[in-house]
């Protein structure tokens, strides 16, 4: 395992108990962290990237103690906050040299050969010279990734790296993370949008409330939602009595009437059909099912 | 902790800072700036001598300027990066790297202090290419290294720790912003030089003057001092780095920086510490020198005849041997000297060279003569001694407030000293006290120790080789280069200078005038060769108008300007003119007379060839222009005061102040020559000097300013404490001249009674110079004047001793006739004075007549009393109640008549009564000259006058008129209770002034306000004896005439009265457009009432309202 985490607790000034004894052993790869807003995973992916101090628990880092061994374990550490913004005079080679030179790279001629094959290989070579608040968003996303990366960490932290993206920028993205986890990198991949986690980590956390409800691969959490996935045909008078029994997934127009997915156990009274559920149908079901948090108030 | 971490995050630190816009507006606007003050004072030449004078002052006054607007805008930019870590997720993306958080924040803070570093340089480079580019400025490379560590370093570090660690505590960058802010206008316009500088961060008032002579006279202070904020930089920038808001690598590194912090504090505090030690414990040193004087006041001295000096100059201190022969003063067996407590005694013996026993405390050498002397007996002493003079033994009188004042010249800070002793260049004047003289230093219990005798002076001095010494008599350069002085005449003191100077020198009637200077400070200027020839001749006119206006002779065979360093200064003292700076035969003349605009040859050459040209059209060329600019030159030499400071006080009231000049010749002519003692009086000397020199001022501008003149301030002075108090009074130093003029004049009046004031001058004169280079007894003096004009003068010092009751006079307005016999015209002039007092008093009287002008404020030493016909100065003693009309006859119209009433309680004290309506009469002439005596000269029976000065005038309460205008017309200063109304600000509360111009018996005051709605009033309450027609007038002069004084806008303009008798009102308007200065009408009323009030508002479009007197003239 290249990450462990033992009991680990955290308890805010104001009372706010952000983490309840979280043990998680996170294997190299795209390791996906999944959560509503307020679960959890900022704060878990704060004190991992060592910014934050946990009130209780350890965390070792490829052998390393988060709290003791802070200074290696942030050599070996690539960060890409969630509010990834850019100073607003450096131009965008800049940027990455500014973070090269922080992990230790001394000599300038390697260093510039590093800066720009990073820029190469993130598509950024043509705007090196530009301005980092000039780019786009994705493009902003992928300078953020790129000096996460410039100095070859062991361990990547990405924070909701897709919101706000276009979805060919979140795809190419999406490759471009799975490209570096091919590499024997650890990267720990937040976010609320399963559509990130499923088409590329080969296992997942989902947290909720400070805890972690699930802990596993995709496959697994699909495995459990088998067959509690419908479909159904509903006239518009039924279109409401639905949406207050069961937690609805989508709800399409049809003809007449309305197709509507839903997961449930069991569907009683309607015309329903069992339908191949997909990560989102998972997450869905896990909360309301599992959790018992869904609601359609 | 790794350099390329702190170079990694500085790079990226500067690239933002030097990015931001608010630095780019900063650095071209600061660029431009003291480019342009750079332009103007090094290429232009228009911002005075000061700065390019001394070469290291170019970078000073730039860096300077220029730590002002860095100090503000690096706090601005210094908080703003904490802001901005604090906001921005984008700062953790490189706080998660492996770098430590004091890698982080030094590189933070190295960024920000590099840039300003770097823009340092480019304003150093600038100022140095105006430098090198200035036709009047050398350069002085050196400066420009040690400015840029001793002001802008230390300031930047200081700066920067404290906003960046107090943005790091209270976490808000609009509370830093402003506390900061406030801090540096605070230090700026409140702390300034005050608490010994130790809170002066931005080195404002920190003496920085670097002389070009000697370098830093005080190092060690300045070292300290700026240790204090160097260090508690660093100590703040230790403290931020545990409190930085980032997870450290390792724990321990947070007690790492605690201690750092701590120990850089404890160092910025000791030399805090240090810094305040060192200027107090020079103060309490002066108190035990005090003190010492003051136990020895009563031991046995001796007159020096002769002293015999051999000096010997090492690197670090001096060694000398001094024969001293003179007469004991009084029966004793032990005599005692005062030597600067820096030097060490080595040996004492007597005339035959034995042995004898001596005890030395600090500055005082007891000897013990082995034998009881007699009083008269002749005792000769050999004294050896060596060391190092100590400056802070010098004027033990002159109070530390004083001492420690900043001294500012343009900008910079300049540094006092009164010795210089390094290896290079040696400075001791006789108040260094650098060789022994009998008696006490200063004293607060006697003023013996001010009384100066005349000795033989003969001095031999060995240098350091490439030096020359220099002293007053005459020079022999004998073997090893060892020069000997010998005095032509006896001195009061001697003075020694050394140092690699050169030498000017031109003859001129049989005086040699030199000049040394540094070499490189030669004034070499083209403008001057030409005139090489002529120069002496400029100066024997100038030294035989001075000889002539004075009456007195420039004894010496030589005079030299010697060229001194910049810290070098003098204090003005009660009982003399003559400053330290000021010796028999010499001048010390401050570097390269930097603190004279003149100086700036070049440059004063140009403006007399622009004022030949302006004035009359005239083109001068460049020898008649060159002449004319030594001329300006030598004029600094002869202003009496050498600085006007109009300053304001109290937030409303201006303040006209001057400066004694220190290069003031006339001590040359009198002190160095005359020496009146008594040992009741030491001022006696200052007493027959400021009496010769007939200096009196009044009237004029500085009265306008001030509202009241020193001679007035002096007259009160005089009625409240005795002359002996305010002698020893150091508060009202600044009005001692006026003081001791009052006295000096008041001692010779009855003389001149007598005999005439040219008269009394002239038989002065003779007797001292029956007795030049002697001391002669005051006491001796006046009992000579006694003789010579048949009257009492001694009796009059017994006045002195106690407050005294001061006469007042009562002078109506002067009659004039215009007899004409048969086409021959006859002025006949009948002034009436009264002295209404219960004492005896004499006035002045001054007669103008037709067009000439004298007198007056501003002119040279001497001048006033020069072609005045004794005719039309007068002095009239009046008696205690006595009226007396003094008839004069003139050919010409008399203009003005102008009483001073001397020692005495009017105000003003003089008066000036302009003769407006002259009584043409054809017949002939039947009066005669004479003083005739009056029953009595005042009142009327007809006339019932209130003034403003009588209990029968009241005033509105003053209104709130809201805080601000409140603080500024704050008057806390209740000493003198008149005061200046000047044009600037009017006074928003009825105000008292005096003036010639107003109404009043022996106080011509009235009460001004500014205009307004009316609610601010004077009331008159006039007593009316029995019912009838009264014509009601108002004194309506309004205080106008003078630059300072008021310009209203006549248009329009009149006053507003009311008057009110029995239940009737009635308005009564008075035209103020063109006033007569003279009782003007008001209207004829009927009253049947006991009383009439008349009330005059401040509703009017003038720009102020002056309430003075009323009249009321029964009508039948």
């Amino acid at each position: 395992m290249s990450i462990t985490i033992r009991g680990l607790n955290k308890i805010y000034p104001n009372g706010n108990h952000a983490l309840k004894d979280i043990n998680l052993e996170i294997p190299t790869g795209m390791f996906g962290l999944l959560g509503p807003n307020g679960a959890g995973k900022s704060t878990l992916m704060r004190i991992l990237t060592a910014l934050l101090e946990p009130s209780s628990g350890s965390v070792d880092v490829f052998g390393y103690d988060l709290t003791a061994d802070r200074k290696q374990v942030r050599a070996i550490l690539g960060y890409l906050p969630q509010d990834f913004r850019f100073f607003a005079k450096y131009k965008t080679y800049e940027f990455l040299d500014y973070a090269a030179r922080l992990s230790g790279m001394n000599n300038r001629k390697e260093r510039k050969q590093a800066v720009d094959s990073m820029l190469e290989s993130v598509g950024l070579f043509d705007v090196r010279e530009r301005y980092a608040n000039r780019l786009s968003g994705g493009m902003k996303r992928r300078l953020g990734i790129a000096q996460a990366l410039i100095h070859k960490p062991k361990v990547i932290i990405v924070d909701e790296p897709t919101t706000g993206l276009d979805p060919e920028e979140r795809i190419r993205f999406r490759n471009l993370l799975s490209e570096v986890a091919e590499q024997g990198v650890t990267i720990i991949l937040s976010t609320h949008i399963v559509g990130d986690i499923s088409s590329s980590c080969r296992t997942m956390a989902l947290m909720n409330r400070g805890q972690v409800a699930f802990y596993g691969s995709p496959e697994e959490m699909l495995k459990r939602t088998e067959g509690k996935v419908w479909r159904l045909k509903l006239r518009t008078d039924e279109l409401d009595i639905v949406n207050r029994r069961y937690p609805v997934i989508s709800t399409i127009p049809s003809g007449i009437g309305w197709e509507v997915q839903v997961v449930a156990d069991d569907v009683a009274g309607f015309d329903a059909e069992p339908f191949p559920p997909n990560l989102e149908h998972a997450y869905v079901y896990f909360m309301e099912n599992e959790l018992n948090l869904w609601t359609n108030d | 902790m790794k350099l390329h971490h702190i170079q990694s995050v500085a790079k990226y630190e500067s690239i933002l800072l030097r990015r931001s816009w608010n630095y780019r507006v900063f650095t071209i606007l600061i660029l431009l700036f003291i480019g342009i003050l750079q332009a103007v004072t090094l290429l232009a030449g228009q911002n005075g001598w000061a700065i390019p004078a001394i070469p290291s002052n170019i970078p000073y006054v730039a860096l300077y300027m220029f730590n002002l607007g860095q100090a503000a805008v690096a706090i601005f930019l210094s908080s703003d990066f904490l802001k901005r870590d604090k906001k921005l997720d984008t700062s953790e993306v490189f706080y998660v790297h492996e770098l430590s958080n004091a890698e982080y924040v030094f590189g933070k803070i190295w960024g920000n202090v590099r840039v300003f570093l770097l823009l340092n340089l480019i304003v150093l480079a600038m100022v140095l290419f105006f430098n090198i580019m200035s036709p009047y400025a050398k350069v002085d490379l050196g400066a420009y290294v040690v400015y840029f560590f001793l002001i802008s370093v230390p300031t930047l570090v200081f700066i920067l720790g404290f906003s960046v660690l107090l943005m790091l505590i209270l976490r808000n960058q609009a509370l830093t912003f402003v506390i900061l802010l406030g801090y540096v206008g605070l230090v700026l316009f409140y702390i300034g030089d005050k608490f010994y500088n130790v809170f002066d961060s931005l080195a404002y008032s920190l003496p920085l003057m670097r002389s070009d002579m000697v370098g830093f006279t005080n190092l060690p202070l300045i070292l300290t001092h700026r240790g204090i904020y160097f260090l508690g930089g660093l100590s703040f920038i230790c403290f931020t780095i545990p409190l930085f808001g980032r997870l450290p690598n390792t724990r321990r590194n947070f007690y790492i920086w605690v201690f750092w912090g701590s120990l850089f504090l404890l160092g910025a505090v000791y030399c805090a510490y240090r810094h305040v030690t060192t200027i107090l414990h020079n103060n309490s040193e002066r108190a035990v020198f005090l003190e010492i004087n003051n136990k020895y006041v009563d031991e046995a001295t001796m007159v020096v005849d002769a002293y015999e000096l051999e000096v010997e100059q090492q690197p670090e201190s001096v060694s000398a041997a001094v024969r001293l022969v003179g007469t004991a003063l009084r029966s004793s067996r032990s005599y005692i000297f005062s030597l600067n407590p820096g030097l060490i005694v080595d040996a004492v013996e007597d005339g035959q060279g034995r042995s004898l026993q001596f005890t030395r405390e600090k500055q005082i050498i007891k000897v013990d003569m082995g034998r009881n002397v007699t009083q008269g007996d002749s005792l000769t002493l050999a004294i050896r001694y060596h060391g190092r003079v100590d400056g802070n033994f010098c004027y033990l009188d002159i109070p530390d407030e004083e001492r420690l004042k900043e001294r500012k010249t343009n900008v910079m800070s300049i540094d006092k000293q009164y010795v210089f002793q390094t290896p290079q260049y040696i400075l001791f004047t006789p108040e260094t006290y650098w060789y022994p003289r009998p008696g006490i230093s200063y004293s607060d219990r006697t003023f013996d120790w001010q009384q100066a005798y005349f000795s033989n002076y003969r001095l031999r001095v060995k240098t350091l080789p490439g030096l020359i010494a220099l002293s007053q008599g005459q020079e022999l350069q004998t073997a090893d280069g060892e020069q000997t002085f010998t005095a032509d005449y006896p001195a009061q003191a001697v003075t020694l200078v050394i140092g690699n100077y050169a030498k000017a020198t031109a003859e001129s009637d049989s005086v040699q005038f030199r000049l040394y200077t540094l070499p490189s400070h030669r004034l070499d200027i083209a403008e001057l060769d030409s005139i090489t020839d002529t120069i002496p001749g400029a100066i024997r006119l100038l030294k035989e108008q001075i000889e002539r206006q004075t009456k007195l002779e420039y004894p010496f065979k030589r005079f030299s300007v010697i060229e001194v360093p910049a810290q070098f200064i003098s204090y003005q003292r009660s009982w003399t003119a003559a400053q330290e700076t000021m010796q028999p035969e010499m001048v010390l003349f401050c570097e390269r007379g930097f603190s004279f605009n003149e100086m700036m040859i070049e440059n004063t050459i140009r403006r007399q060839k622009n004022w030949a040209a302006r004035r009359g059209g005239q083109q001068i060329d460049d020898k008649e222009a060159a002449l004319r600019a030594i001329n300006e030159i030598l004029q600094i030499f002869l202003n009496e005061d050498s600085d006007f400071n109009i300053t304001q006080t109290n937030r409303n009231q201006l303040e006209l102040t001057t400066t004694p000049n220190p290069y003031y010749f006339f001590p040359q002519l009198y002190n160095f020559r005359y020496n009146i003692f008594s040992s009741a009086w030491p001022v006696a000397n200052r007493v027959i000097e400021v009496y010769l020199r007939n200096k009196q001022d009044d009237q004029g501008w500085e009265r306008n300013i001030n509202g009241i003149s020193n001679n007035e301030k002096a007259n009160i002075l005089l009625g409240d404490h005795s002359f002996r108090d305010l002698l020893a009074n150091i508060e009202y130093q600044d009005l001692m001249d006026n003081i001791i003029a009052m006295e000096s004049s008041e001692l010779f009046a009855p003389a001149e009674i007598n005999m005439g004031q040219t008269a009394v001058q002239d038989s002065l004169l003779a007797l001292l110079n029956r007795n030049t280079f002697k001391n002669i007894r005051f006491e001796d003096i006046l009992a000579s004047m006694e003789q010579m004009a048949s009257c009492r003068l001694i009796d009059i010092l017994s006045t002195w001793e106690k407050p005294r009751e001061l006469p007042f006079y009562i002078i109506k307005t002067p009659e004039v006739i215009n007899v004409n016999d048969r086409g021959k015209e006859t002025f006949v002039m009948k002034l009436t004075l009264t002295n209404a007092s219960q004492v005896d008093g004499i006035v002045n009287i001054r007669y103008e007549i037709g067009n000439m002008m004298f007198g007056g404020p501003g002119m040279r030493f001497g001048s006033a009393a020069i072609n005045v016909d004794p005719e039309q100065m007068r002095k009239l003693e009046l008696k205690a109640g006595q009226t007396k009309q003094l008839i004069t006859l003139w050919d010409e119209a008399p203009r003005a008549v102008t009483v001073n009433t001397m020692i005495s309680k009017n105000l003003p004290a003089s008066i000036q009564l302009p003769i407006r309506n002259i009584i043409e009469e054809s017949r002939r002439v039947t009066e005669k000259e004479e003083t005739l005596l009056l029953a009595d000269g005042t009142g009327s029976s007809v006339e019932i006058i209130v003034d403003n000065e009588d209990s029968l005038f009241s005033l509105t309460e003053p209104r709130i008129v809201g805080l601000l205008p409140e603080w500024l017309n704050a008057n806390t200063d209740t000493t003198f209770r008149y005061r200046g109304v000047q044009g600037g600000r009017r006074p928003v509360h009825w105000t008292p002034t005096t003036n010639s111009g107003y109404y009043g018996r022996f106080i011509r005051s009235a009460y001004v306000v500014k205009s307004g709605d009316g609610s601010q009033q004077a009331v008159w309450k006039v007593p009316i004896p029995s019912p009838g027609f009264y014509e009601v007038s108002y004194w309506p002069y309004m205080e106008g005439g003078g630059g300072f004084g008021f310009r209203n806008n006549r248009q329009n303009g009149e006053y507003h009265f009311q008057i009110i008798h029995g239940e009737e009102t009635e308005d009564a308007y008075l035209n103020m457009q063109r006033p007569t200065n003279e009782w003007e009408n008001l209207g004829l009323y009927y009253f049947d009432t006991d009383t009439v009030r008349v009330v005059l508002g401040n509703d009017t479009e003038l720009r102020t309202v002056t309430a003075d007197a009323v009249r009321l003239v029964r009508r039948q």
